[in-house]
């Protein structure tokens, strides 16, 4: 049933980028709405989704790491849904849609076997934590999605090849505003996230890092997005190179994510049964 | 439909021509009354712009033309036949899709300029307070209004700047956004770069003008509502403008590479945008090489400008296709109306006819028939009569295609007379259009009670 629905979304995720696209293309306003309304069908068909295996399983559907995709890229759908609601930036959808079609099919092609449940999961920290890393990850998403907008716009004005696409994109102090404000609460969230996987880990495995590739890649990857604000903030960054930064640490995020779900590295994908709660053992760097 | 249009415009009709007959608009409600005087004339709009003079009416196509083009020469006091090479006439659908287009902007001199269709709403107001509109151009008008909003909305005609001065406005809004609170430097001063720095100023943005002479710039300052600030200050300045403007006569370049250095420090990379209209050209191009440094000369304005008029060509052919497509849905419309009146005649005569029977025959039966007779025999004469025209009505009503035809012979079957069909003329355009739902409305009430009255 879930299946059926998740599938559903994906292919409603997938029309409503291509119309994002199509109307970014050739400045049609009622493309544009349709594209809207379907990533907001796809959003409620997916969240619909998620509720029925939700409580087929009792717990939220996040068993492992690639179900957890599908999490976030309803999270970022919803994200972005509020935000142009806020701010003329219908059009980011072009950027954002496919990236929430991506995700969400690449967890409907990975997500294996979902009915052995790690113990480790069933644990209130694991959901506190993955809803934070999540919410995180789901507004560097959106930022990542401005900045190539801003990115393209910028191109255009400094090429002096302005066209009808620079009339549809959102204008270079928006796109601009609208990444720096997601990065700044991406950060917030991912920061939160950390702080309290460490504590999972501390209840789960007895022991607040133990220097898995999964952690050592978020802390690579919150050092680089601190370093981000820090250079915007501190010593007044903007503009195309932070833009590239901003798509750049996206892409670690991504890597990470996927990469590390695809090869099993550490405890955040495939060895929970290896290492009941209950044992504190190995695990040594 | 009797819609007819005459008129000229400046491809029909050079300048000479075009302001003779150009009408005041103080005049145009006297104008459509003696218009409307003429016979063959039922109800009329007069468009008079610099651009064109046109005059839509309802009457038969032959005669209403011939009635139009001979007032606009008395009108004028022209020799008949003047205006005889430079006159176009539209009937019908024809005279529909002109005035969709003229609405539309698609018949301008440049396509897509948005004030054609505010002064063809002035016409159709003049008219309609003139009481010169009935059901047909009431009805016309309101359907221009709705596809010149369609070609506006689904569109990009009308989208992008298609001069020099307005493609800077454009562009600093690629950047900026919305340019209200934001700083334009007027350097130097000059005939576009005024008329762009005019145009910031009414998007909202704060105006500051400089020049090597300080009362020049104060001058200027007054003249723009802006406020005047020393050339030397200049470093200064950049640092907080966002828009600079520049046009000075010197030799070389005034704003330089170094001078950036220190100035995008200062505002924390923060966009600034160049438009450098004077030749030889005063901003250095390549201080773009720069973070958030952008510089557009007056070539690169016109290449945009040149872009954007191609591409509203591209779009008018789009809108085109639109208006078309909005002829043919009000020609469906149009012949569906066709319908109303005759049903409406047939009504009234069938109701005039039952009266006159169901009197004779009551009177012929004496005084002894009782109230309950009485309304039975009604009863009955009212049911045989609404089942007998229930079928011809649907029929007329439901028809599309070929409902001329079934028009005209539903006329000549009843032989209904041209008088029972005509419609009220001088009434007001909210009025005309309820009229064509009130008829229908009534046609369907009649309908209603006549079953009711055969279910017992």
């Amino acid at each position: 049933m879930s299946d059926v629905l998740l599938s559903a979304a994906s292919v409603m995720y997938a029309s409503s980028g291509a119309g994002f696209m199509a109307s970014l293309a050739r400045a049609r306003p009622s493309l544009l709405n349709a594209a809207k309304l379907g990533l907001l069908v796809g959003a409620a068909i997916h969240a619909l989704a998620l509720l029925v295996r939700f409580i087929q399983l009792g717990l939220p559907p996040v068993t492992n790491g690639f179900e957890g995709l599908s999490l976030l890229s309803l999270l970022i759908a919803v994200i972005f849904l509020v935000l142009q609601r806020r701010y003329p930036v219908q059009v980011l959808g072009a950027f954002v849609a496919p990236l929430v079609f991506l995700h969400l099919t690449a967890s409907l092609l990975f997500t294996g076997d979902t009915n052995q449940i790690p113990a480790a999961l069933k644990s209130a920290y694991f959901y506190v934590h993955i809803t934070l890393a999540f919410l995180g990850d789901a507004f560097l998403a959106v930022a990542a999605a401005a900045s190539v907008s801003y990115l393209l716009q910028e191109r255009k004005l400094r090429l002096k090849k302005v066209d009808t696409l620079s009339g549809q994109l959102p204008n270079l102090n928006l796109a601009d505003h609208i990444a720096h404000r997601c990065l700044a609460v991406g950060f917030l969230f991912m920061s939160l996230g950390i702080a309290s996987g460490v504590v999972y880990a501390k209840h789960a495995w007895h022991a607040y890092w133990s220097w898995d590739p999964k952690q050592n890649w978020s802390a690579l990857t919150w050092l680089v997005y601190a370093l981000m604000l820090h250079f915007r903030f501190m010593v007044g960054w903007r503009g195309r190179r932070l833009a590239w930064l901003t798509v750049g640490a996206f892409a670690l995020v991504v890597t990470g994510a996927v990469v590390m779900g695809v090869f099993n590295w550490g405890r955040h994908t495939g060895d929970y049964d290896a290492m009941p709660a209950s044992t504190s053992s190995s695990e040594a760097p | 439909m009797d819609l007819v249009c005459v008129g000229l415009n400046h491809r029909s009709a050079p300048v000479e021509i075009r302001e003779k007959v150009a009408f005041r608009a103080e005049r145009i409600p006297a104008n459509l009354k003696s218009l409307l005087s003429r016979h063959a004339l039922k109800e009329a709009v007069i468009l008079s712009t610099c651009n064109r003079v046109e005059i839509y009416v309802r009457g038969n196509e032959v005669e209403a033309a011939a009635e139009v083009a001979s007032y606009l020469h008395a009108e004028h006091s022209l020799l008949p036949g003047t205006l005889t090479d430079h006159l176009y006439i539209h009937n019908a659908a024809d005279a529909l899709r002109h005035l969709f287009r003229v609405a539309s902007s698609l018949d301008a001199i440049v396509v897509g300029e948005p004030q054609i269709l505010g002064q063809v709403k002035d016409a159709f107001r003049l008219a309609v307070d003139a009481q010169a509109v009935g059901p047909l151009l009431s009805r016309v008008f309101h359907r221009a209004f709705g596809v010149a909003k369609r070609v506006r909305s689904e569109t990009a005609i009308a989208q992008s700047a298609v001069s020099v001065s307005y493609a800077a406005v454009e562009l600093a809004r690629t950047i900026f956004g919305n340019l209200q609170g934001s700083v334009c430097l007027l350097v130097g001063a000059g005939n576009m770069s005024e008329l762009a720095a005019r145009h910031f100023v009414q998007e909202g943005a704060q105006l500051w003008v400089v020049n090597r002479s300080y009362e020049r710039a104060e001058a200027l300052a007054t003249a723009f509502g802006g406020s005047a600030r020393t050339y030397n200050d200049l470093p200064l300045l950049l640092e907080k403008a966002d828009v600079v403007l520049t046009s000075t006569a010197a030799p070389g370049f005034i704003v330089t590479k170094d001078m950036m250095k220190g100035v995008m420090r200062a505002r924390r990379y923060n966009p600034i945008f160049f438009i450098d209209i004077s030749v030889p050209r005063n901003v250095d191009p390549a201080i773009t090489s720069q973070e958030n440094v952008y510089v557009y000369d007056v070539d690169d304005l016109s290449k945009v400008v040149d872009k954007n008029l191609e591409k509203r060509r591209a779009e008018a052919e789009r809108a085109e296709r639109l208006v078309l497509e909005e002829v043919e849905q009000f020609k469906e419309w149009a012949r569906g109306r066709t319908a109303v009146p005759v049903i409406k005649a047939l009504r009234a005569r069938a109701q005039t006819l039952v009266e006159a029977e169901v009197k004779r025959t009551l009177a012929t039966l004496g005084p002894h028939v009782t109230e309950k007779e009485r309304k039975s025999v009604t009863a009955m004469v009212n049911a045989v009569v609404n089942k007998l025209l229930h079928e011809p009505t649907t029929a007329l009503k439901g028809s599309t295609g070929d409902s001329a035809e079934l028009v005209d012979a539903a006329r000549r079957l009843f032989n209904l007379a041209d008088e029972e069909l005509e419609e009220e003329n001088g009434s007001t355009p909210d009025a005309a259009r309820s009229d064509a739902l009130a008829a229908l409305k009534a046609a369907d009430e009649a309908e209603a009670a006549g079953a009711g009255v055969e279910r017992p």
